[in-house]
């Protein structure tokens, strides 16, 4: 009787430890082919693979924030997509942030990528768009700051969309600079995450860092 | 024990044994489909096909599972398979998602502003930024093909109709007084800010069974639902300013704006064909209030008060030939309310109501003419989607008006009034079928009662489309459209019966790459058109009749020149009528056989400023020289006027916008108005029907302030 109790303790452990590890490997798989992902197709392949987790691993918010940005992604990388395909993949971008914010109302990431699919939106058609998305994306930087200030990410799309709109009227965008190096210097501490969770920005940061090392002539890099 | 070693050794066993899933997933048509996503349901194995739609993953269970394959457009697919370690080779065939965005759309007698390709788009943005709409939603509307430009009128002239018989809606609710009032034969501008509206769509024709009253056109326009966010607009004009401000919260919003519009100051430094005796003056507010309601619900109100007030000298109306001066004054009150929501996933409802108001002061010496509008209209309608393919549409409504005249003489006891008072029901019921997402049927009927004419209709309406490619589609449209008589025309005579036309619509539409083609063929049979005796007081009739043809073409390309956009309009009509006055079938004088407009829109990035022109043009119009024998032989000038505008985002709160119309200044002759007696010669002596002004330059400044001072008018001119 012992044995068979052992036995499906060390059963449940097997399963439990295989669920963990299939769930781990299977994420792990996953991003490394979204971080050598570089066409429509090979994003459109990291998607399904992240969709593939997300549908077994219903607990967990990573596989839909991760197909989410890939399809964000495609939206501005399809050059073959009519307006419409464009919507088609926001669609699902943002079905899968709604997800993540139903089950994690306070996922300071979530937002900060749904600040990311609103400007793709926008970009779809900037001429009629132009205002509603610009209104809706500094939207969602705003709660995702709210929710967690030092969010790096949210902070650097904040400044991105403030200097991108500061180089449109010619303004000067030196008055941004104290604020995007103190990211860059904190970028390291506020960016301390779980393995696996988001973590990009940094190279789009020094990139606005760059622009104040040249502010005299201001650049198109932001968009 | 010994189950449970067995047990494990075939977990053990199980993890050996891995075979190879590998196939192919194809689209209805047998085209290989890249990208889709495949795997084995309750587990992380799977894949994504190739290029080539081909896929291949180990799996290393044994036992039935589902396979499943999901792709962006196309529907879930599930198949159970069996897998015992020997590899697996399929063949799968997705079978397409209906999508309505997708599907065929009628295109016949539709211009109209939709999330479709197909659908030709007017938004607040391309109303404001046609050069010469002076934001006025009509003006810009007349660029498309189908119309016409009749600048003594103002009004939409759609394929052979007058602007009478083109109706109004605000989300589905009738407006009785749509436009402004205007000195005679000047042109007439439509009452609302295109701002207002998310969507304008026109119809030339064959419209749905839920819109009556219109003979020729409805012009539907719905209006936005929350705005943004809490500013304050302030508008500063040459010719006036307005002020608005918007409060939100969770649920709703609040918008309430007062404007002032005086073109004395303009008018007195440019030079005007017209002696003013008070230049137009005009001032007016608006309240506009949204709230969400449970489910997807929202209720709308918006409600207006305005004054306008003019003098000018015209020809008197005693025979004397001698100019008089006429002074107009306009009071308008306007109320529109509507509430749509879902009772559950298949029944939705929208119901509504509007309030009308408009009175008309006409005084020319002691002569005093009152005129005076009261309509209301209260309209319930229910969608039941059956099916993703099958939606029915039915509804109930009631017109009421009640029109007046009152002469009286200044200084001098009593009046003479004469009013009618008419309550219209009407009823609809409209199938829309896809029988799949290449061919669509839309069939209605309508019946109305009118009480003060005490008849009966019923239009039957009826429109097919057909997807001939990826991007083409053919759509035709047949109906029966009745509208009662003109207001003035009813006054004291209830024995008429209501006009009808009825329309032949065949429409060709292509779209590609953000550009769209549309070929439009229609005949157009008037009756019961009503005519009056050839003798001053005889009674009328109903006996007129009418007809028109005509060929549209429209080319729209947002594409070929980099940051711009244009489209061409061009429209020929023929069209002869025997009604009112006329002594014979005859071209009528507001028909123009060949029309077109040539529009261009360009954003400067470097001069964040958005530029446009439009050219329009109309062939000669025929009108009735009173010194011939023959009717209807004279020939106007033709119409020719080049519009410019401009304009320049200078701060993001603050922007600049500047329009002229008719920088050329060609000269525009919109008809003759005759003295009514005869004078020393023998002759009629007649005066020409002009503009305003040669040209008209408006400039003006908007400014918005937000908590951040972030926004602006953005969407008032374009981005």
């Amino acid at each position: 009787m012992k044995a068979i109790t052992t036995t499906i303790a060390l059963l449940f452990t097997l399963i439990t430890l295989a669920g963990t590890n299939g769930y781990n490997e299977a994420m792990e798989t996953a991003l490394n082919q979204f971080k050598t992902s570089k066409s429509v197709a090979d994003f459109q392949n990291s998607a399904n693979s992240f969709n593939r987790i997300s549908n077994l691993a219903k607990e967990e918010w990573l596989p839909n924030y991760y197909e989410a940005q890939c399809y964000i992604f495609m939206s501005f990388m399809d050059k073959e997509a009519d307006a419409a395909q464009k919507d088609a993949y926001l669609d699902i971008a943002e079905a899968r942030i709604k997800t993540i914010l139903e089950n994690f109302p306070k996922n300071d990431e979530a937002y900060a990528l749904q600040s990311f699919m609103y400007t793709g939106r926008l970009v779809v058609d900037p001429m009629t768009r132009g205002r509603e998305f610009s209104i809706k994306s500094m939207g969602a930087i705003k709660t995702a700051l709210a929710i967690n200030p030092k969010n790096p990410r949210a902070l650097y799309l904040e400044l991105s969309n403030e200097v991108g709109t500061a180089n449109f009227f010619k303004e000067d965008t030196s008055k941004y600079c104290e604020r995007i190096n103190a990211l860059v210097a904190n970028w390291d501490e506020y960016n301390k995450v779980a393995p696996m969770h988001p973590s990009w920005g940094k190279n789009q940061v020094l990139g606005l860092a760059n622009g104040c090392k040249t502010a005299a002539t201001p650049t198109n890099e932001t968009k | 024990m010994k189950a449970t070693i067995l047990f494990l050794s075939f977990l053990v066993s199980n993890a050996l044994i891995a075979q190879t899933i590998s196939g192919k997933v194809m689209d209805g048509q047998g085209n290989s489909l890249p990208g889709a996503n495949i795997y084995i349901e309750n587990t992380f194995s799977g894949t994504s096909t190739d290029a080539d739609g081909k896929f291949r993953f180990t799996f290393k269970d044994t036992g039935t599972f589902n396979l499943m394959v999901e792709f962006i457009g196309f529907e879930k697919y599930a198949q159970p398979i069996t897998l015992n370690g020997t590899n697996k080779n399929l063949s799968i065939t997705l079978k397409e998602k209906f999508n309505q965005l997708k599907a065929v759309t009628i295109t016949a007698g539709t211009y109209g502003s939709g999330k479709s390709e197909t659908a030709v788009v007017m938004s607040s943005l391309d109303v404001v930024t046609t050069a010469g709409s002076m934001g006025d939603i009509n003006a810009a509307m007349r660029s498309l093909p189908g119309t016409s430009n009749n600048g003594e009128s103002g009004k939409l002239f759609v394929h052979g109709g007058e602007g009478t018989e083109t109706g109004t809606y605000i989300d589905g609710i009738y407006v009785h007084q749509p436009y402004t009032t205007s000195a005679p034969n000047m042109a007439v501008r439509g009452r609302f800010n295109p701002f207002m509206f998310q969507g304008t769509s026109f119809s030339t024709g064959g419209y749905s069974a839920e819109y009556g009253q219109a003979l020729s056109s409805v012009l539907t326009l719905n209006t936005n639902d929350m705005p943004d966010e809490n500013a304050m607009n302030i508008s500063l004009m040459t010719i006036g300013g307005d002020l608005a401000g918007t409060q939100k919260w969770k649920t709703g919003a609040i918008t309430v704006s007062a404007n002032y519009l005086n073109l004395k100051p303009y008018m007195s430094i440019t030079p005007q064909n017209y002696d003013w005796s008070q230049e137009p003056k005009a001032y007016g507010g608006s309240m506009s209030f949204r709230q969400k309601t449970k489910g997807s619900g929202m209720w709308k109100i918006y409600g207006s008060l305005d004054e306008s007030n003019l003098s000018q000298y015209q020809l008197g109306f005693d025979g004397t030939g001698t100019r008089k001066n006429v002074d107009i004054t306009n009071n308008n009150q306007f109320i529109n309310t509507s509430w749509h929501g879902s009772l559950s996933e298949k029944w939705f409802v929208t119901i509504g109501g509007s309030y009308t108001h408009n009175n008309d002061r006409f005084v020319q010496d002691a002569f005093v003419l009152n005129q005076k509008l009261e309509g209301n209209h209260a309209k319930a309608t229910v969608k039941y989607e059956a099916t993703e393919k099958i939606r029915i549409r039915a509804g109930a409504e009631n017109f009421y008006t009640n029109f007046s005249n009152n002469y009286s003489i200044l200084g001098v006891d009593g009046d003479s009034l004469v009013s009618y008072t008419e309550n219209l029901t009407a009823g609809f019921i409209e199938a829309q079928v896809y029988t799949s997402s290449k061919f669509l049927v839309n069939a209605g009927l309508r019946t109305e009662h009118s009480k003060y004419l005490n008849q009966n209709t019923v239009s039957p309406r009826l429109s097919l489309a057909y997807k001939l490619g990826e991007k083409s589609s053919i759509s035709a449209a047949y109906g029966w459209f009745y509208q009662n008589p003109l207001n003035q025309q009813l006054l004291k005579r209830d024995y008429l019966k209501s006009e009808l036309a009825e329309h032949y619509i065949l429409s060709f539409n292509k779209s590609f790459k953000q550009r769209t083609l549309r070929a439009e063929a229609y005949y157009k049979n008037y009756s019961n058109l009503v005519k009056y005796g050839s003798t001053f007081g005889a009674a009328y009739t109903n006996s007129g009749n009418g007809y028109a043809y005509g060929l549209d073409f429209y080319f729209k390309d947002d594409k070929t020149i980099k940051n711009g956009s244009y489209w061409i309009s061009y429209s020929f009509l023929q069209s002869e009528r025997d009604f009112r006055y006329y002594p014979e079938t005859a071209v009528p004088t507001f028909a123009v056989t060949h029309s077109i407009s040539f529009v261009y829109k360009h954003w400067i990035s470097k001069w964040r400023s958005y530029v446009g022109a439009s050219m329009r043009y109309g062939s000669p119009r025929v009108y009735n020289d009173l010194n011939s024998t023959e009717f209807n032989k004279g020939t106007l000038p033709a119409y020719a006027s080049l519009d410019m505008n401009w304009s320049f985002l200078f701060r993001q709160n603050i922007i600049f916008y500047a329009s002229a119309t008719n920088v050329l200044g060609f000269d525009q002759v919109f008809g003759y108005q005759y003295s009514p007696t005869k004078d020393a010669n023998g002759q009629y002596a007649r005066t020409p029907v002009l503009p305003a002004a040669k040209r008209f330059v408006f400039v003006g400044c908007f400014i918005t302030l937000t908590k951040k001072g972030e926004t602006n008018q953005i969407d008032k001119i374009g981005f």
